[in-house]
């Protein structure tokens, strides 16, 4: 993950709504990145890079939306702020489901913008935090041997190393040891922290 | 389709089984439009449940099935906001449709960022429907 501070990134094909925006969002003291359309923000845009995107709803060529499509099929997790002077619902409705963070409509003060871009950059950063952290126990799951691993997976679910061993055709001793080995590769100080990183990375399950 | 209401369920005794074979039910919280959506519903041949406000509705999504929950923004007990994270809390993911009249761009991003997966507007109802939750009876 990069280091240098969060952009705000603006998308918007007028060019006194990109200079008011920029200049708004400097006087604050954040970095701040402009764009005519959202191919231009495409072609620079590093998905790595942390900030948020301030997106015009209706442009020539990629819409917004179409924009924020893109952005979710390739994987980044930006936080999107829409701004629009046409919103409607049904497009405030679409542009939540498909995950914006906010929809603004024009005129708007420029206070509620600048908490909307704080929120936006403190989003980012949780986010960017827990996915750190989901990769570093991926890393130190990989590090386990397969013996391992199937230890591992049952004694988070319960289990006593006495079944486990029953289960695997081991003795109770070998499971200790496997056991330890775990806990030392995952950094794990109890059996609850280990299950708590296992839970962490497992996928979300849906209803419906 | 009949429309029951949950809490003659309770006087019934007992909860319905929330396992195999029971078809999920849309849960409709009793609102203004409630006619309309029953009737539209109905017509998608989809089994609906009709609850008397936030509480009774969250009793529901802790004992049956759900498709989907369809509540109006203010209820007598509690506001829709509210009652999509209890809705959640009870069924992870559920999806809730919330009914607003003539809602503001405002509103609607409120009720979205509070956990819905749609905002249908009450004078569009019938189409708001058909484009929000018939889709979703569809996938079942």
């Amino acid at each position: 993950m990069k280091n240098h501070p969060p952009t705000v990134y603006i998308v918007d094909d007028d060019e006194a709504v990109r200079a008011s925006l920029r200049f708004l969002i400097r006087s604050v003291g954040l970095p701040a990145q402009a764009h005519a359309s959202a191919a231009e923000f495409l072609a620079g845009y590093d998905r790595r890079d942390p900030g948020c995107l301030l997106l015009d709803v209706r442009m020539p060529g990629m819409s917004g939306l179409e924009l924020q499509q893109e952005l979710n099929r390739r994987g980044a997790t930006i936080p999107v702020v829409f701004i629009t002077g046409h919103g409607d619902v049904p497009m405030a409705v679409e542009a939540m489901q498909q995950g914006a963070f906010d929809f603004l409509q024009k005129p708007f003060r420029d206070q509620d913008l600048l908490d909307r871009v704080q929120r936006a950059l403190a989003r980012d950063a949780e986010s960017r935090a827990r996915l750190a952290a989901q990769a570093e126990i991926r890393a130190r799951l990989a590090t386990l041997t397969p013996r391992e691993t199937e230890v591992m997976q049952l004694i988070t679910r319960g289990k006593a190393n006495k079944v486990v061993g029953a289960e695997l055709g081991v003795s109770q001793r070998t499971v200790e040891i496997h056991r330890a080995h775990v806990m030392e590769k995952m950094h794990a100080g109890s059996l609850a922290e280990l299950v708590r990183m296992v839970l962490d990375t497992a996928e979300p399950t849906q209803n419906p | 389709m009949p429309s029951l209401t949950s809490r003659a369920d309770q006087r019934a005794g007992g909860p319905p089984a929330a396992t195999g074979g029971v078809p999920p039910v849309v849960l409709c919280v009793r609102q203004r439009d409630s006619a309309e959506i029953l009737r539209v519903l109905a017509a998608l041949q989809a089994p609906v449940r009709e609850c008397a406000d936030g509480a009774d509705a969250v009793a529901l999504a802790r004992r049956a099935p759900l498709a989907c929950a369809i509540v109006p923004l203010a209820m007598p007990d509690m506001a829709a906001s509210a009652l999509i994270g209890a809705l959640h809390a009870a069924a992870p993911g559920l999806a809730v449709f919330v009914v607003v009249d003539n809602p503001a761009v405002s509103e609607a991003v409120d009720v979205m960022r509070s956990g819905a997966h749609a905002v249908i507007d009450s004078r569009i109802l019938s189409a708001g429907l058909m484009v929000h939750v018939a889709p979703l009876l569809r996938g079942r």
